[in-house]
């Protein structure tokens, strides 16, 4: 935004890009420690029972056997649940989806440790399992834990009633959106070694070291200064590294605690998409009030979501997507339902979006609809209900500042032209072509749900040379987190980038800062690097004063340089740095900062939901194959309202990685199971977009400062995500003329929609 | 697990007579055992490793014929300029083949004894009319590729035998290869169907359709081809046909439908477009 | 990997990144692990163990190859070229620099064998189209970048090469 600026905005190269380009980087996996033990998860085979018997005879002849950890030997609390206490560590006695950990088997190798899982038999007592939201919902006894409802939420806005009695037209229509597999490149995994002082160590890849830090202070029954996290260079997260590495790195680490050796654990793929967590399935439907110019008047949303075998973070996926169920419009009636059930499937977490991608599916398909019904175009729809400054969102939330929805959409149809383009057909007939649009909102950081948890923490020591050191309280993930931190501290300080290194996180550096989620990062971090830049400017001030023989006032300070602004003198700022440490002066702050207070009442839905809002529009076209109902994106146009900028290329990275998973979760990643058992349980029938499925994206980033944000940015990690596959979507429903109300769309579920339009249709 | 790489046939019949032939496994390309061992497959007593056989090696032009050795990979298929003259569906069906790294490796014999369903170069062979050349301790053997795949994973090949090579008669006619996949590179076929196929007057002279993945091998639709080469049916009429010579079955894939009607869709789309109709629809 | 309680060894000599190594192997070992454990050259990943994303991607004899597919004593004199070995003496190669500068990492996972599959591409085609790129990249996943910012990185990579 401003021109001044000598870092932010600016294309900044990633800063750990090197090592990963020649293998020097050592992820979990490719660390040795010596005297190491392996462990492995043993997990249940049935989707819901009693466990009745253990017996270990095969395991222990295994060579390399060293034990079999199971719940009994947890010193500490047997609960790993992140919100609400329903999950136990090791399973007991109760196991409630296949892939449930019953024990750890513990050996020399890895294979053997996998040898000895597979080995350990068990028997259970089965019970009557239940694997959808219908199942769950109409069952009258045994159910998954004391109710099978994991959570809801509510909003109630205005008078909906009386609201769709004034409208000209209800529209109602149902939606579904599929669960989705993270695939991570790099499986779970996670070293735990114990150290002479007592304290247990916990490396691992994992995107929240003090959501760990906390499990296994509680499963070892220690106090958190006994349990020291440190992240590893992390292959990949998108949320599946949100909880997930709790549960691993409190099970190493009450196997390393127990034999006294380092202990570690990495997931073998088809494993981690059993066990660990997806994002949630949902089952909407939607009924919205608008009048003949196109104004909504009223809505009333239901919310279904699967939330398989545990809460973990069902309650705030459950939170988010309520809250933006009518995407970034004006409602100004509305009500809406949210549950979340328990089903014996893997328990569904967080996935980038969480819970935003699934009503996004909804609210976009719904303005279609409505536009369709309306004859009225959909992006004149959309702009003349979409958010503005002092709007009011559905939870009665005036916005302040930075909204820049409108201008998204209004840019994603300028660099795609919109205008231009519309429904063809090649001219054999075989091929149709059709182009969608879809905006989304996106509530930054944790929002009142989790703002008792929403401050972090940065660390920034100036050395002797002159270089700094950047401690941060949240996690590099592959999303460009160091990068940006180095680029932020560059700034705020004046300084060159060369001299900025940032650490991995370690919870001994910087306090519970929270988890690295929301696309909170670059909000939280960059906030904090700012409070501790205020901290040591004045230092650096008053040295260079003394150095230059002027005022500290006169003193500027940038360009990795203090200037005397009145004569032109300069110092260079090692020669500054080495100065403060002749003088004994502070070289070290702390900076911190916290979301606002959220005025927010649960039992209405009313309130400040979250602190601010990013935007995004994206405009998708495709191409379908009337033959075989085969869809091919041919291009993404992405608008993005992420406040300021900080870094432009890690901007597009972002939004192109977030458009093709989202083309993934349209199209072509289709869990399926069989009795609790995902069938598609590895690459080759899982199918993940490959280097010719992910579309070409162009991207434009919309400026739109946030006034709370560091140099005006907000966060676009999620927001890259959300509106791709209802664009996809709405764009195959305009190149067919039929209506599409589920996710994935699959060449089958395509063709089956062909045919339903017309008998005939895909018949030769 | 022992492992041996025989350096001639004459070592490979040596060591595979050694051991009891259930305890034999032969790796060529490892591309389909490889995944199967590490997810759990037992592994054999005794691993023979036949890359270094020279016998299985090489590509040879004739004059009615080419003879590819089984050790031949996808790589080197789409590479041969002979297969890339007289064969554009066999290097069609290469060039969908998996990934650079697997077609480094893959190799054609190894497609043959897999005898998946869905095997890529497989519809194409059949419908060359390509004929396996097996080697074996009593002596060598020819078998039509149709006669050595028996069902899924099925040959007829015998306890020591290998497949040496495959040979495809020259062929005058044309031929395209068609595959479906769930996405657009990477994937198993739902569909595919390989065609020889020669044009006159508007009708087809000669028609051969091989199609995988709609039945437990694949098939030749000789019921369809019959009719539209001999009885001068009409595409519309005759499509139906098909159904007497598949039989597609539902899996984590597709569901047994799915294959059937797309088959019949891009099958009639390809066929108006041959004969010059152009409008395939 | 793959287990057996009683394995049998194989005296495997192979060159690795030029260094010939000799070394006693369970006849079972696949060569990613191989090179992972028993040589500690950790660049090749592994992330499906069944020859469908590429991230163990290295070289076997000139060509590339998921090694999670190779059991290591097929490798018996052979050479293999692993990341560690393509930028010995700490340069980058023109490809590795592209990569930094298009913003083609992300996490960081997929890169090793992705460079190793387009220096394949680079080797055989100077000036390859988008088109070819995307081809000869469609058997390595990645699930950060969206691959837009790794095609740019090998086409200006390619670029570098029509300079010299």
């Amino acid at each position: 935004m401003t021109s001044t600026t000598q870092y932010i905005g600016k294309p900044f190269k990633n800063v750990d890009a090197e090592d990963k380009l020649t293998g020097a980087t050592k992820y979990i996996t490719d660390m040795r420690f010596d005297n190491m033990a392996w462990a492995y998860p043993i997990f249940s085979t049935v989707p819901f029972g009693a466990v009745r018997q253990i017996d270990l005879k095969a395991a222990r002849s295994v060579p390399g056997y060293i034990d079999v950890i199971l719940a009994e030997r947890i010193p500490g609390e047997n609960q790993v649940g992140v919100i609400v206490e329903d999950q136990p560590l090791l399973a007991g006695k109760t196991v409630r989806f296949i892939g449930d950990v019953i024990g750890i088997a513990v050996a020399e190798t890895a294979a053997a440790a996998h040898r000895i899982a597979k080995l350990v038999e068990i028997t259970y007592t089965e019970y009557e399992p239940y694997f959808s939201i219908a199942e769950s919902e109409s069952a009258t006894s045994q159910f998954i834990h004391e109710t099978n409802i994991a959570c809801s939420h509510r909003i109630l806005k205005g008078d909906p009633a009386a609201a769709f009695r004034k409208s000209d037209l209800i529209v109602e229509a149902e939606f579904s959106t599929g669960s989705q597999e993270h695939f991570y490149l790099e499986p779970q995994g996670c070293v735990a070694f114990p150290e002479k002082d007592g304290q247990i160590v916990v490396m691992g890849s994992l995107q929240c070291p003090y959501y760990v830090q906390k499990a296994v202070a509680r499963a070892l029954g220690r106090p958190l200064d006994g349990v020291r996290v440190i992240q590893a260079p992390t292959g990949g997260a998108f949320g599946g590294k949100e909880d997930v590495p709790s549960e691993l790195g409190a099970r190493v680490a009450l196997a390393a605690s127990l034999i006294n050796r380092p202990v570690k654990m990495i997931y073998k793929r088809s494993d981690d998409i059993q066990i660990t967590s997806k994002r949630h399935a949902f089952s909407m439907r939607y009924k919205v009030g608008v009048m003949r110019d196109g104004t909504l008047q009223a809505a009333e949303i239901t919310l279904q979501s699967n939330a398989g075998a545990y809460a973990t973070l069902s309650s705030v996926v459950s939170y988010r997507s309520t809250m933006q169920s009518m995407g970034p419009y004006v409602v100004p009636n509305i009500r809406v339902n949210s549950t979340a059930y328990y089903t014996n499937l893997p328990p569904a977490g967080a996935f980038r979006g969480f819970g935003s991608p699934q009503v996004a599916f909804g609210h976009e398909r719904m303005m279609d609809l409505i536009a369709d019904r309306l004859d009225m175009d959909p992006v004149r729809l959309r702009l003349k209900n979409v958010l503005k400054v002092d709007a009011k969102t559905i939870t009665g939330q005036q916005l302040s500042a930075s909204v820049g929805a409108e201008e998204t959409i209004r840019q994603a149809c300028r660099i795609s032209s919109w205008e231009t383009n519309q429904a063809t057909g090649s001219t054999d007939g075989r091929y149709r072509y059709g182009q969608g649009i879809a905006a989304s909102i996106y509530g930054n950081c944790l929002g009142a749900a989790g703002w008792h948890m929403d401050g972090a923490g940065v660390n920034i020591s100036i050395q002797r040379d002159g270089t700094v050191k950047v401690a941060f309280g949240l996690a590099e993930m592959g999303q460009g987190a160091l990068t940006v931190v180095a680029q932020m501290t560059a700034e705020a300080l004046g300084i060159d980038h060369r001299r900025v290194v940032v650490l991995l996180t370690d919870t001994n550096s910087v306090p519970d800062s929270g988890p690295s989620v929301a696309s909170r990062n670059v909000v939280m971090t960059g906030n904090a690097i700012r409070d501790a830049a205020s901290k040591l400017l004045p230092i650096l001030k008053a040295a260079a004063a003394e150095l230059l023989g002027c005022g500290a006032d006169d003193v500027t300070i940038g360009s990795d340089l203090a200037t005397d602004s009145k004569t032109g003198t300069e110092v260079g700022f090692a020669e500054l740095a080495d100065y403060l440490y002749r003088g004994n002066q502070p070289t070290e702050m702390r900076g911190w900062w916290h979301v606002p207070q959220l005025d927010f009442d649960p039992d209405t839905g009313q309130g400040e939901a979250y602190f601010t809002y990013s935007y995004a529009t994206h405009v998708a076209r495709v191409q379908v194959d009337t033959l075989t109902g085969q869809v091919q994106v041919r291009g993404v146009w992405a608008a993005h309202d992420a406040g300021t900028v900080i870094n432009p290329a890690g901007l597009e990275g972002q939004v192109e990685g977030g458009v093709a998973q989202a083309t993934g979760w349209a199209l072509t990643e289709n869990i399926l199971v069989d009795r609790g058992q995902i069938i598609t349980s590895n690459l080759s029938t899982y199918l993940l977009p490959t280097a010719l499925d992910a579309p070409p994206v162009e991207t434009v980033a919309v400026e739109d400062p946030d006034p709370r944000g560091p140099w005006g940015a907000k966060g676009v990690g999620e927001p890259a995500f959300i509106p791709a596959a209802p664009a996809i979507a709405n764009a195959i429903s305009n190149a067919l003329g039929v209506e599409v109300y589920e996710l994935p769309l699959t060449p089958p579920k395509v063709l089956q929609l062909l045919e339903e339009q017309e008998p005939t249709a895909g018949m030769p | 697990m022992k492992y041996n790489r025989p350096r001639s046939l004459a070592q490979y019949f040596e060591q595979a007579g050694a051991v009891p032939a259930a305890g034999v496994t032969v790796l060529a390309g490892g591309t389909d055992l490889m995944p199967g061992y590490e997810n759990g497959r037992p592994l054999p007593v005794h691993l023979l490793d036949i890359k270094a056989l020279p016998e299985l090696r090489g590509i040879v032009e004739r004059d009615h014929e080419i003879e590819i050795g089984a050790l031949t990979t996808i790589e080197q298929i789409r590479a041969n300029s002979a297969i890339n003259t007289l064969f554009t569906a066999l290097v069609e069906a290469a060039d969908q083949f998996a990934g650079p790294q697997i077609r480094h490796r893959a190799t054609i014999g190894g497609n043959l004894v897999n005898a998946s369903p869905a095997g890529d170069t497989l519809p194409p062979l059949y419908a060359y009319g390509a004929v396996v050349k097996i080697t074996g301790p009593a002596g060598e053997r020819t078998v039509p590729l149709e006669e050595f795949i028996t069902g899924p994973g099925q040959t007829t090949l015998a306890p020591g035998e290998l497949v040496q090579s495959v040979i495809l008669p020259k062929l005058r006619h044309r031929s395209l290869f068609y595959k479906l996949g769930l996405r657009q590179a990477m994937a198993i076929a739902v569909v595919n169907f390989a065609i020889t196929y020669a044009v006159k007057n508007g009708a087809f002279s000669h028609l051969a359709i091989a199609a995988g993945a709609v039945a437990p091998k694949v098939v030749l639709l000789d019921t369809l081809t019959e009719a539209l080469v001999s009885r001068g049916a009409t595409i519309d009429d005759a499509m139906h046909l098909v159904d007497n010579d598949i039989s597609p079955i539902d899996d984590l894939r597709a569901p047994a439908d799915y294959r059937r009607t797309v088959l019949k869709n891009v099958l009639a789309y390809t066929l108006r477009n041959l004969l010059g109709g152009g409008n395939g629809r | 990997m793959i287990y057996l309680d009683t394995p049998e060894y194989f005296d495997l000599e192979v060159t690795v990144n030029g260094q010939r190594h000799k070394h006693r192997v369970p006849t079972h070992l696949r060569l990613l692990d191989f090179l992972r454990d028993t040589l500690d050259l950790t660049g090749a990943k592994e992330t499906c163990g069944e020859g469908e994303c590429g991230a163990c991607t290295v070289f076997l004899d000139g060509q590339t190859v998921n090694s999670c597919l190779v059991l290591a004593v097929e490798t018996h004199g052979s050479e293999i070229i692993t990341i560690e070995g393509l930028s010995q003496g700490g340069t980058l190669s023109d490809l590795q620099q592209a990569f930094i500068d298009e913003h083609g990492v992300q996490c960081g996972y997929c890169t090793p064998g992705i460079v190793l599959s387009a220096t394949q591409l680079l080797r055989e085609e100077k000036h390859p189209t988008r088109e070819r790129i995307r081809f000869e990249l469609a058997g390595n996943i990645c699930r950060c970048t969206g691959y837009q910012k790794i095609f740019s990185a090998v086409a200006n990579a390619a670029c570098k090469h029509r300079e010299v």
